[in-house]
Parts: structure tokens; C-alpha cells; sequence
């Protein structure tokens, strides 16, 4: 009995010391049990029953008076004070932090930082673009966004579409409204498609559509930094019909980039914090110096330099993405859908490169890539026209053209383009016929702009329906070429009913005459559908400027 | 493995995941958390456990021999020899891995300069991480046990986990076997101010790592690394950059180590007590790395005999203390000067009495405020004087850059002057808290939600202000 009583005994403080406070009241209640007669057993149990049920309270975190009344059982069951355990109970009856108080202030924590993000996205909306790749992006989907009505023709690519490609002699000589969309290489071709899908859901199709990416832009997949700056609400590329073959984790990263600005934009809200006078004065320039081409920029020389260059760098094997062959798809399947004329430009030519044929493979190579998405009636390749190369003087790189050259890359895609379209409508166009043409004056002088009255009418049957189309004009120098025009007229209406000659005035009101003889070039513009058929009848040496 | 990693915060939520699975299993804790620490060290180089072991078994072993020794005075002789021959090996294997090429090619340059020519020898060894710290804790065992101050454990993985506890083997505290082995070896409690309190303090931490440290650091480091270029007021001002980037740095490291201490229950010790508002030398070092301080005061100053043989001689065991204090942050005699310069200054301190070595702080009035305020300031011109030679990598880097003082500036000052006081500021804020409550720890009694929303500042604030790449503690290289 008093073994028993004493291994008890013994077990009760075991546990005692290893603060299991249940066991150790289970244990003093089967020694109590053993010896009910013992006074000081009994008060032992009291005592620890009391400890136990104390410490459950703590664990559920109600502390209230369990200090004064464990600190009243340790005077009472003063060995008890010499348990590191019971310390550590006391301990913790002394503190106030519960469990709740700590995942309430986790909260608040995490509410707080999403809060701040929030204010931070904010802030980044409004604040300047801060580089060129951004800029062009936010751009091209802000000027989609801004259109008051709709254009006729659309030009969409990356910078080759944004700095050799301009709207102006497109208009002129096509007629109606044009908006170029150019925008980066790293955005991709599914850039491309996204803005037509969202040109198109907002204002119906476009008569045109050009895309103009470098040879070498093919090779580029959805971009996150890209995408990240594109001013639409996640998951745009859903609501636009295609979806970048993404890549584990990146639709994550997207997120966080996209919309964790803390982190991602930390550099700009660090200079913005420090410099703090600056935080609310949207005019400061921004932090980033531009790396990226934009047109004007004054490049190393040894950037056209042909023995400097590694072939790979420009000549290498054509390559593309599976996200530009969906993006093209796609594209292609929309001009057949709604009905468009869809163009894809093959990028404009460097003369050495051409001599030393650098390129001969890569093109092929591209127009073998490019033929698989061609529809006879809405796709087409508009090939590199051989009447002009450029020479290193007129090129920035070997992608981009000095300002003054795009004028003439231009004329040739819409030479391209015309040839297209003439093409499919040879047997429906009725061509206008030129009847007369006549000057206001005999001789100009220099900076001077003619104005030049055309008598047209209509060939065809008496009969036929109405003819509607347009009238431009252009003057170049004598026996040059088209695309080296010096002035020129845009693009008027005209409707010629029954067999009725109409005059029209045009007035050369673009480009700047110089002393010389020119030839005058007209173009007679027939809608046929949806496509146009152009006549060009040139007069030599019809202009002098003295 | 840097406490500052990814990688580290999913080591420490798997390490605190199974821990707490295991309940009230202490003694299961202690066995994964001791395998948790040789993870810890293992994962920088694994080839160092094995030293950590044996360093481990050493120092175990001589405390186990000296507690055999039966009391009394005959026995003595036999006690100070186990604990000579533990000192002896820690020693050793310190001076082997950290000081041997230093000594060396000191020794060969000073008989150069008496012209004998000898070749050095190099040891192209790898300095093993942590090894000051975890050696001056190893050998507080058998020390301490030694001195009658605790009895021997006869659980050796207890032992072994105070040795390899890996919130403290890299960079301290340099913790006491009589005060982290009891806690080893009892229950332990989590409760949920310790919860509060270590997420409090590994917050504040990344935060003066993260967000002070690093970016006072980078103006450091423009000066430093390029000094011949800068002249005037931009050497000051990284001077001073650094005297708070060290303090951001090692306290922030301490501060996170006490906080994921805490998680586990266990208590370790202050190590940085508000040390720039000290108002002389000594007040300076029962507030500056304490740990070590205390250490070397309890197993060195002491063992000299301190402060009972005579005034010259305490000033002379003062001074070679502070000497030895600075070996121990680095083999170079930068750092020699570096505690010489403080020998110095506890010296010079006590020439002056009482009125040198008082640490009353009391302000009765004006002049007893300017009184403070002006001893202050002088004493963090005397500490920055010292991390100045403690950051110099060169004697002709120190003298140049103390020649070249002055007030000149460059297009860089204003900038780098705001910049050092934007990023100081919160710690100024948070010191003068703990000054004025006499309490390390900041912001931990109010309601929830403003302690949520502090730790929200700290969250944006790192997030904004870190520069998303890691940096080494300063502390880790000793």
C-alpha cells in the first residue's frame, strides 16, 4: 500500500513537472482514492484539479484571476515552485495577447498591404509612362480606346509598323480614315490580334488591315511585361477570343505584375517615397532612361554597319511562336469572317544586305511561314516590292527607317496592296476614264500649290449603277519613282452617274515644290464590294516649277 | 541558409509545422529541432557538421569530466585541467580556421622588417560559419560547470542543440549553457504574448535588415569601395551611414533570432539595448552586443581579475579585453585597432571618476539635458570614429579617409544626407520608445489592430524599400 501509494505519488509529480496537468489530476485522484483518510492527499488533489482546470482555461485563453489564483496555490503547495512548468504556466496567465488578438492583427496586416496596393495601383495609373515599350503599348490601346468613329484602314505591328508605316500617303491615296497601332516587337503578334478583336467588337470591321512586324518579331510569345501594361481588365485576352500558350506560373506572374505594384514598381514608389515633394506632381519626368528606339533618335553609326553586324542578329533562320501562328490564325480567321482585307507586309529592304544576299533565305523562309495563312479573297503577303532598297544612310537600323524614308516604304505596300486589290476586282471594275486635265497656272514658282481640275467619267454601260470612288494625285520628279513623290493631293470622292464627265479640283497641299519639271501621276479609284480599283495614269514632265 | 531568404521562412514554417504537431512531446521537439539546426547549418556547408559535432563532443566531454571530479580542493587541479584542455582545443580549432594566416603573415612581415626573410604559409581554408560564435558558446559548459554555476546534463542531444540552435549559431546571441539548457530541458510554453512578441521582433528585424541596413548601405559602400573619389562631408556621412547600418544589420539579426526563438518558446538573450544613446564607453558596452560583452567579461575580464587588482591593472585588463574583443570580429589588425581604440577610450573614461562612468540619465533641467545630450552626441562621434577604422578595408583607405574630413561637398551629399536620414529616422522613432519604456520590445501591449496596422507599414515598407536581392548580414562573416 505505501509502495503503491509513494510510485503514486511520484507519478503525479512526473507529470507535474512535464505540465500535463490532466494526467497529473488523474494520477493524484487514484492516489487520493488509495488513502481517503489522508488530509494533506486530498488537499493535494484540490490543489491540482484546480491548476488543470486553470490551465484548460488558459489554453482556451481566459486568463481572468488565474495568476492571483495560481500563485494562491503555490503558497499553499509551495514545491510547486520549483517546476519550470508551473513557471511557465504563470507565465503565460500573466500575458494578454490571445490567439484572436494575434489573427485579428494578421488581418489587419494583410488588409492594410492589400489597401496600400490598391493606392499604389491607383497611383501608377496615373502616373507618366515611363518607357517607350509602355508607352507604345498604352498607346495603341488607349488610341483604340479614344476613336470617335470608326477607320477604314487599320495598321497594327510593332515598331517597323510604328516608325515606317504612316497613315498620311495611305489615306491620301487610299482614301478614308487610317490610325497606325504600332506599337513593340516584345508585344507579340497576339498583340496584333487582340487590338483587331477589340477594334472590331467595339466599331465593326475595317475595310483594311495591315500588319507590319520585323521578320524577327515572329519569334516573340506573349510578353508579361507587355501585357502587364495593356490598359484592359484581366483576362482580356478571353474576351478577345485568344489565349497565350502560357507557361507554368506565368498567368501568376501576370497577376502579381500586373497588379502587385508594391513589389513590382517598388523602384518608382521608393524615389517617389524619398523625393517625397514629388508624389502628387504627375509632370516629373519619368525615372527610367529610355533604351528603346523610338524615331529621330540619333544611333550609334556602327549600328548600320554591315561587317559589324552578326548575321543571327537580323539575317539569321526565320523563327515564330505558336503564340504569332495562333495570333495569325486567328487574324485571318476574322477577315474571313467579317469580311476584311487583311494584309501581311514583309519589312523594308537594306541594299547591302540584299547584295550580299544575307537575307535571301530568311525572307523565303518567312513567305513560306506567312503562305500557310493566305485566303485568296481576304489574306494576302504584300511582297517586298524590288524598286527601292535602302541604303544605310536611310535606314536606323535594319529594321527602321530615318524619318523621310517611311514616306517611301509606305507608298510601296500601298502600291502592293493596289496591285491586290486591282487583281481581284479586274473583272468587275468598270475603270474611270481621265477626259481632261488642266492647271491653274502655265508655270509655278517654287513652294507654290497647284490645283489641278480633273474631267472624269464613267466608260461603261449608260445603265449601270451609280459610280462611286475617289481621285489623288502626286507629283515626283521627273522619270523617279512614285514613292519619291514631292507633293501631292489626298484622296477626294467622286460618283459618276450614267455617263455624265465630272470635274473635280485638287489641290497639292502636301509635300513642298522645288525648282524642276515633275511628272504628274493620277490615281482613279473605282469601289468594287468592299475593295477598290485603281487606275494610274501618269503625265510626264507635266508640272515646272521655275 | 540567410534568414533573410525564401528560403529560410519555408524552413522555419516547416521547422514551427512539426514542431507544434509534436504537442507537448518536448523532448521530441528538441530532437527535431536539433536536426532542424544541422539543417540549418548544413545547408551552407555540409562539410562543417562534422566540426560542430566534434566541437559539440569537446566541450560535452569536459564538462561530464570536470562534474566527476568529487568537490573539494584537491581536486581542483584535475577540474582546471579538463577545462584547460576544452579551452585549449576550442582555441585551437579557432585559431586554425580563423587566425592562422593572420598571425602568420603577420609574424612573417614583422621579421622582414628585422631582415629575416621567411615564406608564409597559407591554410586555404574556409572560414566556417559562425564558428566565433558557437565556440564562445561551447565553452560555457564546461566553464560554467567549472565555476559550480550548473551541473552537467546527462542528455547530450540537449547539449548539442544549445550548441546548434539555429536561430543562434550564425550570429549569436552568444547564449550561455546556464541559461539555455533549462530551457531545453522543460516544457515549454507558447503562449500568445511570446507569439506576439517574436512576430513583433522578426518583423522589426527584416525591417532593419531589409529596409535601413541595406539601403544606408549602399551609400556605404559607394564611398568606401570607390574612397579616393569622395573627399569632405560625403566621407562623413557614410561614416555615419555605417554606424547605422551596422546597428540595423546585427540588431536586426539578433531581433529576428529572439523572435524565432520565441515561436519555439524559448528565450534568448538582449543583445542590443538602445546602444547609440549610451553616455560613455561602459554604457556603451552594456548596450551593444551584450552577449558578447558579458561573455567576455564573465570568462576574460574576470579571469584576469577584473577590477580587484588595483586601478592601473583593471585598466590594463580593460584594455587587453577590448583588444581580444576586436580579434574576435576579425583576423586583421583593423580590427586590433578597432578594440584598442575602445581599450583606449574606457581607459581615458575612467580617468575621470564617477563623473566618467556615471550612467544616470535623469533630466532635472536644462543644463542637466544639454549635460546629456552633449555626452550623447560625443559618444556617437567616438563609436562612429571606431566603426569607421572596423569598416576600413586597408591602413591607406583609414588614412585616407581621416584626411580627407571635412566639409566639402559633391553633387551626391544632399542626396545621400537625405537619403541616411529618411532611412534612420524609424529607427530613431523606435529606440526612443524603448528608452523612454525601458522595454526592447516596441509596440507589442496595444489593441490588435494598431499593432496590425504596424505591421503593415513594416510589410508595405519592405516590400517598397528592400532591394530584392539578399545581402549578407554583416555579423555572419565573424
Amino acid at each position: 500500500m505505501q509502495e503503491e501509494l509513494e510510485k503514486s505519488y511520484q507519478q503525479v509529480w512526473s507529470y507535474l513537472e512535464a505540465g500535463e496537468w490532466l494526467n497529473a489530476m488523474i494520477a493524484a485522484g487514484h492516489m487520493a482514492a488509495l488513502d481517503p483518510a489522508n488530509k494533506e492527499n486530498q488537499a493535494q488533489i484540490r490543489h491540482i484539479r484546480k491548476i488543470a482546470e486553470i490551465a484548460e482555461r488558459i489554453k482556451g485563453g481566459s486568463k481572468k484571476g488565474a495568476t492571483a489564483r495560481l500563485e494562491e496555490i503555490a503558497r499553499a503547495l509551495p514545491k510547486l515552485k520549483e517546476l519550470a512548468s508551473f513557471d511557465a504556466l504563470l507565465e503565460s496567465a500573466r500575458y494578454t495577447s490571445s490567439k484572436k488578438g494575434i489573427i485579428i492583427s494578421i488581418i489587419v496586416a494583410i488588409v492594410f498591404v492589400l489597401a496600400c496596393n490598391l493606392v499604389g495601383y491607383k497611383y501608377i495609373q496615373a502616373q507618366p509612362i515611363s518607357s517607350d515599350a509602355q508607352r507604345t503599348v498604352i498607346q495603341g490601346w488607349r488610341g483604340i480606346e479614344k476613336l470617335t468613329k470608326p477607320v477604314d484602314v487599320l495598321l497594327l505591328g510593332d515598331s517597323t509598323c510604328g516608325s515606317n508605316l504612316t497613315p498620311g500617303p495611305v489615306a491620301d491615296r487610299i482614301g478614308g480614315r487610317v490610325i497606325n497601332l504600332g506599337n513593340t516587337v516584345g508585344s507579340s503578334l497576339l498583340s496584333d490580334a487582340w487590338m483587331l478583336s477589340a477594334y472590331i467588337s467595339k466599331y465593326g470591321a475595317p475595310k483594311i488591315v495591315v500588319v507590319s512586324r520585323s521578320s524577327v518579331g515572329y519569334v516573340f510569345k506573349h510578353s508579361i511585361e507587355t501585357m502587364e501594361n495593356v490598359p484592359l481588365p484581366w483576362a482580356y485576352w478571353d474576351k478577345y477570343g485568344i489565349i497565350p500558350d502560357w507557361k507554368d506560373g506565368e498567368v501568376r506572374k501576370l497577376f502579381l505584375e500586373k497588379y502587385g505594384v508594391l513589389y513590382f514598381d517598388a523602384d518608382y514608389f521608393r524615389e517617389r517615397l524619398l523625393h517625397v515633394w514629388n508624389l502628387f506632381d504627375y509632370s516629373v519626368k519619368p525615372i527610367y532612361p529610355s533604351h528603346y528606339y523610338s524615331a529621330g533618335y540619333d544611333l550609334p553609326k556602327s549600328d548600320m554597319d554591315i561587317n559589324a553586324r552578326t548575321p543571327s542578329d537580323y539575317f539569321g533562320e526565320f523563327c515564330y511562336s505558336t503564340d504569332a501562328t495562333n495570333a495569325l490564325k486567328y487574324m485571318a480567321g476574322l477577315a474571313r469572317k467579317y469580311h476584311f482585307q487583311l494584309y501581311l507586309t514583309l519589312q523594308c529592304e537594306w541594299d547591302e544586305a540584299v547584295k550580299a544576299s544575307l537575307r535571301t533565305k530568311h525572307l523565303e523562309a518567312q513567305k513560306t511561314y506567312l503562305s500557310q495563312f493566305i485566303d485568296p479573297l481576304y489574306v494576302h503577303i504584300v511582297e517586298q516590292l524590288p524598286k527601292t532598297l535602302f541604303t544605310k544612310e536611310q535606314m536606323q537600323s535594319p529594321n527602321h527607317l530615318w524619318h523621310g524614308s517611311e514616306r517611301i516604304y509606305t507608298e510601296e505596300i500601298v502600291d502592293g496592296i493596289a496591285a491586290i486589290q486591282n487583281n481581284l476586282t479586274a473583272e468587275q471594275a468598270r475603270n474611270m476614264e481621265l477626259t481632261s486635265v488642266s492647271l491653274d497656272k502655265n508655270n509655278y514658282a517654287p513652294g507654290d500649290q497647284p490645283a489641278i481640275t480633273f474631267s472624269i467619267t464613267d466608260p461603261g454601260d449608260v445603265e449601270a449603277d451609280v459610280l462611286k470612288g475617289s481621285v489623288s494625285c502626286l507629283v515626283k520628279p521627273t522619270g523617279d519613282i512614285d514613292a519619291n513623290w514631292v507633293a501631292r493631293a489626298p484622296a477626294t470622292a467622286i460618283t459618276l452617274d450614267g455617263d455624265e464627265i465630272k470635274e473635280i479640283s485638287l489641290q497639292l497641299t502636301a509635300g513642298k515644290l522645288e525648282a524642276g519639271t515633275y511628272d504628274l501621276v493620277v490615281f482613279l479609284r473605282q469601289d468594287v464590294g468592299g475593295l477598290s480599283h485603281e487606275t494610274r495614269i501618269e503625265m510626264p514632265k507635266k508640272i515646272i516649277v521655275k | 541558409m540567410i534568414f533573410t531568404s525564401w528560403v529560410f521562412l519555408i524552413f522555419l514554417a516547416a521547422a514551427l509545422a512539426a514542431y507544434f504537431l509534436l504537442g507537448s512531446w518536448w523532448r521530441a521537439q528538441n530532437i527535431l529541432l536539433l536536426v532542424a539546426s544541422y539543417v540549418f547549418y548544413g545547408f551552407w556547408d555540409w562539410r562543417f557538421l562534422g566540426l560542430l559535432v566534434g566541437m559539440t563532443a569537446v566541450n560535452y566531454g569536459a564538462g561530464w569530466a570536470i562534474s566527476r571530479q568529487p568537490d573539494g580542493d584537491i581536486f581542483r587541479g584535475k577540474k582546471r585541467l579538463w577545462l584547460g584542455v576544452a579551452i585549449a582545443i576550442d582555441l585551437l580549432v579557432l585559431a586554425a580556421f580563423k587566425y592562422f594566416n593572420f598571425f602568420d603573415t603577420s609574424l612573417v612581415n614583422l621579421l622582414s622588417s628585422f631582415g629575416v626573410h621567411l615564406d608564409a604559409v597559407s591554410l586555404k581554408v574556409i572560414l566556417p560559419l559562425g564558428i566565433s560564435f558557437f565556440t564562445f558558446m561551447a565553452i560555457t559548459y564546461p566553464f560554467d560547470i567549472y565555476r559550480g554555476k550548473m551541473s552537467h546534463t546527462r542528455n547530450f542531444l540537449d547539449f548539442a542543440l544549445f550548441v546548434a540552435f539555429f536561430p543562434t549559431i550564425v550570429s549569436g546571441p552568444v547564449e550561455r549553457a546556464s541559461h539555455m539548457l533549462p530551457q531545453f530541458q522543460a516544457p515549454r510554453q507558447v503562449t500568445g504574448d511570446k507569439v506576439n512578441e517574436g512576430l513583433w521582433l522578426i518583423a522589426w528585424g527584416f525591417f532593419q535588415k531589409l529596409v535601413i541596413a541595406d539601403n544606408v548601405g549602399l551609400i556605404v559602400n559607394q564611398v568606401f569601395n570607390n574612397y579616393t573619389q569622395y573627399h569632405g562631408l560625403d566621407i562623413i556621412i557614410a561614416i555615419l551611414a555605417y554606424t547605422v547600418q551596422i546597428l540595423a544589420d546585427f540588431g536586426g539579426y539578433t531581433d529576428i533570432a529572439r523572435g524565432v526563438a520565441r515561436l519555439f518558446g524559448f528565450e534568448l538573450l538582449l543583445n542590443f539595448n538602445v546602444p547609440y544613446f549610451a553616455i560613455n564607453p561602459s554604457d556603451f558596452w552594456s548596450r551593444w552586443h551584450i552577449s558578447l560583452s558579458q561573455w567576455f567579461r564573465d570568462y576574460l575580464y574576470i579571469s584576469l581579475g577584473g577590477n580587484r587588482k588595483g586601478s592601473w591593472r583593471t585598466s590594463l585588463n580593460l584594455f587587453i579585453t577590448m583588444v581580444l574583443v576586436g580579434l574576435w570580429h576579425g583576423a586583421a589588425w583593423t580590427f586590433v585597432i578597432w578594440g584598442a581604440w575602445w581599450g583606449f577610450l574606457q581607459v581615458v573614461y575612467k580617468l575621470f571618476g564617477k563623473a566618467g562612468q556615471s550612467t544616470d540619465r535623469t533630466i532635472r533641467g536644462l543644463p542637466s539635458f544639454v549635460n546629456i545630450v552633449s555626452r550623447t552626441a560625443l559618444m556617437v562621434v567616438l563609436v562612429a570614429a571606431g566603426w569607421a577604422v572596423f569598416r576600413a578595408t586597408s591602413f591607406g583607405q583609414l588614412a585616407y579617409l581621416f584626411t580627407h574630413l571635412g566639409l566639402a561637398t559633391s553633387a551626391t551629399t544632399l542626396d545621400s544626407l537625405w537619403r541616411l536620414f529618411c532611412f534612420t529616422l524609424p529607427m530613431i522613432i523606435v529606440q526612443i520608445f524603448q528608452l523612454r519604456r525601458g522595454f526592447p520590445i516596441f509596440l507589442t501591449q496595444p489593441n490588435p489592430v494598431v499593432r496590425g496596422l504596424a505591421y503593415g507599414v513594416i510589410i508595405v515598407g519592405i516590400i517598397i524599400f528592400s532591394q530584392h536581392e539578399i545581402t549578407r548580414f554583416i555579423y555572419q562573416g565573424f
